[in-house]
């Protein structure tokens, strides 16, 4: 069967990947509040002095996010964030974006291709919006 | 056509794939017509950049969003799809915060796109029954089984977690 590979680019990947990732933390955090204590974004828009709107972009990904916006929404779901840039571990016969041993067809149509053979960018960092019982058990330790 | 793997050997049906990470494994597939994958080649050729002032290109979203998508990750309903109206055999919408693209579930966890457009001028211009009828007149030509239709209205019926 052809196959179409969806290739940004190494850096697209990882990139893309990590903001589309903050942005899902965020999304969420703010669902998994809105369960357990019916919070809504009318309430985050008044915690913040914001329009609705602008939250619910903040949430949806039609607005940019700075690192503000970011730990402004943290705070007003009573949460905390925590960021971790780690090395990647590297095992033997991965495969490597950048050394090639893997297929990229860098967008053109490929015969035969196998769903498991893609790639390897390593993952992005990660964004943790942990729940408030995190952070007043860290701040007590 | 009978079967879902009639329908995936056809010509103009092709598989989209995405780059996948040392510990990843494709738990779902998505499949597109030709005519979709050179609408997605056009995004990635012209390395179009968000409408919205997004940093996140046009080829970075929807990498994501199908990224997601193909490992199992969780996808919300209506945050990241949503049946675009409750009827036999529904069509569904995948998003990202600047594209929509239009297709069915012939089965579960197995997405064919249609067509792709922005979501902007897909609101503008109210354009979801254009491609509703656009998918249905797609599954008419290609004389599909009723059963790869796709039935399901509700997440559960189309996605698994």
């Amino acid at each position: 069967m052809t196959s179409y590979l969806i290739d940004p680019g190494a850096r697209g990947v990882a990139v893309g990947r990590f903001l589309d990732r903050v942005r899902r933390e965020l999304l969420d955090a703010f669902l998994a509040e809105q369960r357990v204590s019916g919070v809504t974004i009318e309430d985050l828009a008044s915690r913040l002095s914001k329009s609705r709107s602008e939250i619910n972009g903040y949430l949806a990904g039609t607005r940019p996010l700075c690192l503000r916006s970011i730990a402004d929404l943290a705070w007003a779901l009573n949460r905390s964030v925590s960021l971790d840039i780690g090395a990647e571990p590297v095992f033997e016969g991965q495969n490597s974006y950048d050394m090639g041993t893997s297929v990229h067809y860098h967008g053109s149509y490929a015969f035969g291709a196998s769903s498991a053979l893609t790639t390897t960018a390593p993952p992005p960092p990660v964004i943790h919006v942990a729940g408030a019982s995190v952070r007043s058990e860290s701040v007590g330790a | 056509m009978d079967t879902l793997s009639a329908l995936l050997a056809d010509p103009s049906i092709l598989r989209i794939e995405v780059s996948l990470g040392p510990r990843d494994l494709p738990v779902r597939r998505v499949f597109g017509t030709r005519a979709f994958v050179d609408w997605l080649e056009q995004r990635r050729a012209g390395m179009e950049k968000s409408k919205l002032g997004i940093d996140l290109s046009i080829t970075e979203q929807i990498d994501s969003l199908f990224y997601r998508f193909i490992v199992g990750d969780v996808l919300r309903n209506r945050w990241d799809f949503r049946c675009v109206k409750i009827e036999k055999y529904p069509v569904w919408e995948m998003k990202t915060p600047d594209i929509r693209i239009f297709g069915w579930f012939p089965e579960k966890d197995c997405f064919i796109a249609v067509c792709g457009g922005w979501a902007d001028h897909i609101k503008d211009y109210d354009l979801y029954r254009g491609y509703r009828l656009e998918i249905r007149r797609l599954r008419r030509t290609m004389n599909l089984a009723r059963d790869l239709c796709g039935r399901g209205t509700t997440p559960d019926d189309v996605i698994s977690h």
